[in-house]
């Protein structure tokens, strides 16, 4: 590598002005990168901007939803991920600290810990196509709440232990180190002091997995199809439909007014989305203030 | 007073055995089940294969190859962005704190209002900008996708730049190099493997994406070069047959067990290529 440098016999000042450049151009890169994702907001709140009014707003807690309400959409989402989060979260914590902090290290732990990195990036349709064959057809659930929420909790639980692993690991290893040298087992060490030093970054790992897990349209769409579900389910063997689920509904559709619409759902999606994230970087807090953990 | 202690020790090692065996044996039940699952998956796709699922020998290569020229054409659009943010980021570690949940956030939007972008503001501009290109082409699929990757794939690189020993830097610059010949010819090669890794990361990601691609990729069944034309990839596939009616065991259901038993073995060896190129590039830490 070196000698790349001198077999140039480029002047230094050329050598530095193009330094500049180069930090230059990445600059404006990065600059014109943000942009684009600002850009890309506004458009979606312009274009839905004339659909965001009181009825599309006030239909939200009514239940009743007509073809321009996402009331009985919101009410399905929610009814669906709340029971897939309850399981998911525990779940993938204890996945996480075993495979971060309990197991021995061994062929087999690190055959698991590659299993769970795969099923996290696993694409979202395939848990669609898996839950129809085993969830509404192997089991005879139909295509129903009950489905639509076992496919979102196999869809949730990879996604947490991946981050919540990441969390438990950004726990410098010196505290371990410690509790260890005084005699702590390993399930004292982590009751005692790891988990203490990770809880706010589990919390927040989870919240971005929960968002992202609420706003995935494929699995559902694969699922339940297109069908229209006028009333929120009051049982789990019923129906149900979804915000992202409508919002691709809507965007399948040729007419300019369902266009719109889907930019509206998808506003209220990306504001929804925005908000569990937010609520992740509150409970995460500011690291600096804290003391630094790495 | 010794007594006491060894029985506290005791109870300390049962409650250890326990936790252990709890936390194991569920961490093991749920790796098996999705196996259990997956095999099901395997077992549906195999009997779609004998029995003749529809579309077999039309569709299905050329959503393979929709698939993989999307992903690798989406991907190759991010590469520069991302190494430009990323190296930006490393230039300036004050604003790391906002900048790394900001990141995170933006990968993991719900790709459906990807989609939605696309359909409204890319595909119109692209027939505006390149005339000859359709209303549903793969090229809006890929500039969409790569924007989609280019968070994930700047937090990962930023990863892999920001962990490079200072010393690396600080001796080269020493040695007389600039800022950017310090990153091209002493920083970029050292960490080459773990770039390559972040980089088949993100293509399992795009392979995968499915909103995207169902919504602005016009489900052009052909094997094409050309990007200005549609094209039609295993996720956007396996949408379309579910929206098609489906009978339990039907010829549609079976079509989509092989598109997703593709799909899955597709991602899972781009993601075991990058954690073999990871695993060569580190030892695995101490513990």
């Amino acid at each position: 590598m070196i000698p790349a440098i001198v077999d140039q016999p480029r002047r230094l000042a050329d050598r530095h002005r193009r330094s500049r450049r180069s930090r230059a151009t990445r600059a404006v890169a990065t600059g014109i990168a943000s942009g684009v994702y600002i850009a890309f907001a506004a458009h979606l709140i312009v274009r839905g901007f004339g659909w965001l009014d009181l009825d599309f707003l006030t239909a939200l807690p009514s239940r009743f939803a007509d073809q321009t309400g996402i009331g009985a959409a919101l009410t399905g989402s929610v009814m669906m991920i709340v029971p897939a989060l309850l399981v998911a979260i525990p779940g993938g914590i204890i996945v996480a600290m075993y495979l971060e902090e309990l197991a021995a290290p061994s062929r087999s732990t690190r055959i698991l810990r590659h299993w769970m990195n795969l099923l996290a990036t696993t694409p979202p349709v395939i848990h669609g196509i898996v839950g129809l064959l085993v969830a509404t057809l192997d089991l005879g659930l139909g295509r129903s709440l009950a489905a639509g929420t076992l496919t979102l909790t196999a869809l949730l639980l990879p996604r947490i232990a991946i981050r919540a692993r990441g969390a438990l690991a950004e726990v410098p290893a010196a505290l371990r180190h410690h509790a260890w040298s005084l005699g702590a087992s390993r399930w004292q060490t982590l009751r005692h002091h790891v988990i203490p030093a990770a809880r706010r970054h589990l919390l927040a790992a989870s919240t971005v997995a929960v968002g992202r897990t609420f706003g995935d349209a494929a699995p559902l769409v694969v699922l339940g199809g297109l069908i229209w579900v006028a009333a929120s389910p009051a049982g789990p063997h019923d129906p149900v439909t979804a915000l992202p689920l409508e919002v691709f509904g809507w965007a399948t559709r040729p007419e300019v007014d369902f266009r719109q619409l889907a930019a509206a759902g998808a506003t209220v999606l990306l504001a929804l989305y925005t908000f569990i994230w937010a609520l992740g970087w509150i409970w995460r807090g500011d690291d600096a203030k804290q003391g630094a953990r790495r | 007073m010794i007594t006491a202690h060894s029985a506290d020790a005791s109870k300390t090692r049962r409650r250890e055995a326990l936790v252990l065996a709890v936390f194991g044996g569920l961490t093991i039940l749920i790796g098996l089940l999705a196996l259990v699952l997956v095999a099901r998956l395997a077992s549906a796709a195999l009997h779609g294969v004998t029995g003749g699922a529809e579309g077999l020998l039309v569709t299905l290569p050329a959503a393979l190859w929709g698939s993989i020229f999307i992903a690798l054409g989406a991907v190759v659009l991010a590469i520069p962005l991302a190494l430009a943010c990323a190296a930006t980021l490393t230039e300036h570690p004050r604003i790391h704190h906002v900048a790394v949940p900001a990141l995170d956030g933006l990968a993991n939007v719900p790709t459906v209002i990807y989609g939605v972008l696309a359909l409204d503001l890319i595909a119109p501009l692209l027939v505006t900008w390149l005339p000859g290109t359709d209303m549903r082409s793969a090229l809006a699929a890929m500039i969409v996708i790569a924007f989609l990757v280019v968070p994930l794939m700047t937090s990962l690189f930023d990863r892999v730049l920001g962990g490079v020993a200072p010393e690396l830097r600080h001796a080269a610059l020493a040695l007389g190099a600039t800022p950017w010949e310090v990153e091209r010819m002493i920083v970029w090669p050292v960490v080459r493997p773990q770039l390559l890794a972040a980089v088949l990361l993100c293509l399992a990601r795009a392979l995968g994406e499915t909103m995207i691609v169902t919504l602005v990729a016009g489900s052009v069944a052909t094997v094409s070069l050309d990007p200005r034309r549609g094209a039609e990839t295993l996720s956007s596939w396996s949408i379309e047959l579910a929206l098609g009616d489906i009978t339990s065991g039907g010829p549609h259901m079976a079509a989509m067990a092989v598109a997703a038993i593709c799909l899955f073995a597709l991602v899972a060896a781009t993601h075991f290529g990058a954690e073999t190129w990871l695993r060569r590039s580190t030892p695995e830490p101490a513990r």
